[in-house]
Parts: structure tokens; sequence; C-alpha cells
């Protein structure tokens, strides 16, 4: 079914809007979230959030990608639950996420003041736009999506350690990028 | 943390952004066909074979019967970054008179031509042996201490492999080297001058240029009495660099080739040479200039 017909029983309040959201992103959604939490039910637990999630906003919001707005919020909602939960150290998937992201922290000389999260997501935005197709899907996939090196090195045919490879350069190049920028986290 | 606020704006980056990536289909690489996986699995038993016969022959030292322990956790060196190898060893390797450091997998350099029209440097994701290396001979034994023999491996894993040299190119040599994590890659082994880092020659004086590394302050505007003095010749990452305008940095902050890019230089300040970097960011795209220092040990 077209995103617009989804967006329009939301609209109208069909709950079929729900099992028709389950069925063309319900996917899209439990991988977003399995990614993040490593743990099946809590994931499970997470999708449903997000499409009762989509209930509320919709209306009034009319999402311009009904995919990347659900995504969105399966990725806030996990890695909520992953900061809530976080002493526990259940959730492998997101602390090596994070763990790579270290890579990316640009240092703090010569900033005037920590940037916003609205303006930082602009400036990697951009950086994304300046780069190939190929590497700013890897990026995507593996950080906004959180999907695993190994699954993306078999997706692209290459072998586990030359993927981490690229994924290290390319952090690299984000933090000069933000570095260039002036940026302070 | 950092890396929270980070992840938190990754998260907020633009939906067409996301939707792009989706629908990016992959290219699988060619895999090698069965023919050749064969071949090469043969030269590896043999290899493996000669090895394991000669050491319980006892004609290797001893070295067939201390098999290094197993890696505590493989999975972990496999970003490449030796600070992440299995127990947190870097490997090295003496050839000669050289000890040579690990510095990754050798993948072969090529260009792509970007939207600007110009060269963005990448790996094909296939390691090789550069042109004029020749066999020297097999890894001797893998040590977690300094190594004292010749082609003695100092590594936190096991491994095989035979080693290249080049009369050409001394300060790097290769290894195709199988691990309990990866079989028949070409890695790159440098020694310490060039592991120091990529440099540029000047004047007969050495200049350090280092990308994304701090190396090299970022300026918008040149110093006022700076000249161009000409443009960059790339001579290989193995290479030392030895007349004006040699470099062995392949690429700049955003990976595109440096062949070819324009040098400056104040005389009144020779301690630095600057080279010229287009800088493509929010707000569209302006000039900047890598400020490289003079080398100093």
């Amino acid at each position: 079914m077209e995103d617009e017909l989804i967006i329009e029983m939301y609209f109208k309040r069909d709950e079929l809007a729900i099992t028709e959201t389950d069925r063309k992103y319900g996917t899209l959604c439990h991988r977003i979230a399995i990614n993040i939490l490593s743990i099946r039910e809590d994931a499970e637990e997470c999708v449903n959030d997000t499409y009762h999630a989509a209930w509320q906003q919709i209306p009034p919001t009319f999402p311009d990608s009904l995919r990347a707005f659900l995504g969105r919020i399966t990725r806030n909602l996990s890695v909520s639950r992953f900061r809530a939960n976080r002493a526990e150290k259940r959730y492998t998937g997101m602390e090596q996420m994070l763990s790579e992201l270290n890579d990316c922290v640009p240092s703090s000389d010569n900033v005037e003041q920590a940037i916003e999260t609205e303006q930082l997501s602009g400036i990697i935005s951009d950086w994304l736009d300046s780069l190939p197709a190929y590497d700013c899907a890897l990026f995507v996939r593996r950080y906004w999506h959180g999907d695993a090196v190994k699954t993306l090195a078999q997706e692209c045919g290459v072998t586990q350690n030359q993927m981490a490879q690229r994924m290290l350069r390319l952090r690299k190049n984000l933090k000069a990028a933000l570095e260039a920028e002036g940026v302070a986290l | 943390m950092k890396n929270e606020k980070l992840y938190d704006g990754i998260t907020g980056i633009r939906e067409d952004i996301v939707e792009r990536a989706d629908a990016h289909e992959f290219k699988k690489k060619k895999r090698m066909t069965w023919q050749k996986w064969t071949a090469l699995a043969a030269c590896f038993c043999l290899v493996v074979g000669g090895v394991y016969g000669a050491a319980r022959l006892g004609l290797l030292g001893g070295a067939g019967n201390s098999a290094p322990e197993e890696p505590d956790n493989a999975e972990e060196g496999a970003s490449g970054y030796y600070g992440d190898l299995s127990g947190g060893i870097r490997p090295e390797i003496l050839v000669g008179d050289t000890v040579f450091y690990w510095t990754g997998m050798a993948q072969a350099i090529h260009g792509a031509t970007t939207p600007y029209g110009q060269v963005y440097t990448v790996g094909n994701a296939e390691t090789f042996l550069p042109d004029g290396y020749t066999e020297y001979g097999s890894i001797a034994s893998v040590t977690d201490a300094d190594v004292t023999e010749q082609l003695q491996m100092k590594a936190g894993f096991e491994a095989t492999g035979t080693v290249y040299i080049s009369t050409g190119t001394p300060e790097a040599v290769y290894v195709l080297m199988s691990t309990d994590w990866f079989e028949n890659y070409y890695i790159r082994f440098v020694s310490s001058e060039l592991d120091d880092g990529h440099r540029i020659v000047w004047d007969g004086k050495d200049y350090r240029i280092g990308i994304g590394d701090g190396t090299c302050d970022i300026l918008e505007e040149l110093p006022e009495n700076s000249e161009l003095i000409g443009t960059l010749h790339f001579v290989g990452i193995d290479a030392i660099p030895e007349s004006d305008l040699e470099t062995n940095c392949p690429n700049d902050t955003y990976s595109f080739a440096l062949e070819g890019r324009e040098v400056f230089f104040d005389s009144s300040d020779p301690n630095f040479i600057y080279v010229y970097e287009r800088h493509y960011w929010s707000g569209g795209e302006y000039d900047t200039y890598l400020k490289c220092p003079l080398w100093t040990d």
C-alpha cells in the first residue's frame, strides 16, 4: 500500500493503519530495534511502542517519509530504553555503536560553545550529502539503522575486516568534517 | 556522553538521506572463481604443511612445539587497527636488520571522479601485492615478545605467511598472511621511517603532512607573503620522497588525491609549507590550506 494511503488511514483514525504499517515497515522497525537492543523481547516492545507513537503523532504530523519517520521513532525509543537500562550492560549492539562513534568526536580546541543537536544533524546531513552514494549508504545503514559490520560486509561481498576499515575511514572523515566546522559536543 | 550526542545528531539527519541510503543497492564484489580458490588453497596447504613439517622435524628452532595461544576475541581485531588486535599487540616482523610494523591490509588505491571533477581515492576492497615485490621467505615463528630472529613475527595471534620485499622501496614489506581470523591477505608492514608519518620535500627539507590527525592546522587564508612554488607529485605510499615537492601522502582530508595539488611557501617563515585543499561543507565551499610543519625529530 502507498504511504499516502496509510497516512490517510491514520488521519481517519482507522486502526487498520497499524496493520498496514506493520505489514510494510515492521521488518525495518524490528531491525533497527534489535540492532540497538540485541534482545528480541525488548525490541518487540519498542516496535509496538513505535506504532503507538505513530498513532499519537499522526495527525497532526504528516510525514514526508513514513519510512524515515517510523525508523526515527524506533531509534529514539530503543535508545531511551538502552539509556534507562544501561547499567545492566545488556545491549551489546548499542554499546558497540557508541564505542565506534567515539572516533568521530572532535577535539574541543578553538570552539566557543557546544553545538545544538539540530545544528549537528544539519552538519552531518551536509557531510553525508558530500559523500559518494556508496559511502553515504554504508554510514546510514551502520549508524542510523544500526546494521552490523558483518551484515554490511556480506551484502557488499567484502570481508568483515575490509568493511570495518572502510567504516573507520568514514568515522575519521566525519571527525575531520566536524572539526573543520568548529563543532564541539 | 559526547558519542551519545553524536548519535542523537545522526538520528536527526534529513529524511531524504535515509530514503536515499535505504534505496541504494550495493553491488556485490565478484568473488574469485573456484579454480582460483582451489589453487590458492593448494598453495596455502603447501606453505602450512611445509612449515608444520619442518617444525616437526626440528628445523625451525622449536617453533612447532610451542604454538601461541588462541586470540581472546578474534572479532575485535577485525577493524584493522592494531590497537584492537588480539592481545593489544601491534604485529611487527624482523626482516634483515629492520623491524617492520603492521599498518593493515594492503589495499589498492584507485581514483573515482566526484561530481566536483576531482579524484576521490578509495581502496578497492581487495588486498594486493604492489609491483616490484619478490618473495623473501616465510614467517619463521610467532612470539608475543620483541622479535630477535630473522622473519620472526611479534603478534597476539597465530600466523603463517610469505614475506615479500622490494629493493626499490626497502621501507615497506608485504606479507601474504593467514591467521585464524583472516586468510591470504596481503598485509603491509613499514619501517619506523615510514611509520613516522607522511612527508613532503621542499628545498631539501622534509615537511610533515598528516590528514585528520592534527599534524596540520587548516587555514582559510595564506600568510601574506606566500607564493606558489609548484604542485605535488605523489611517489607512492611505500617510497621516501627525495626531490622537491614529492610526497608519499596519497590524499587530503576529503580523500581527494594530492597528485598535482598546489603548494605555497612563505620564505619569511621556512618552518611551514601550505598545501591547497578545497573545503566542501554546509554553506558552500571555499579554499583552505593545510599548514604543514617542518619535520623535526
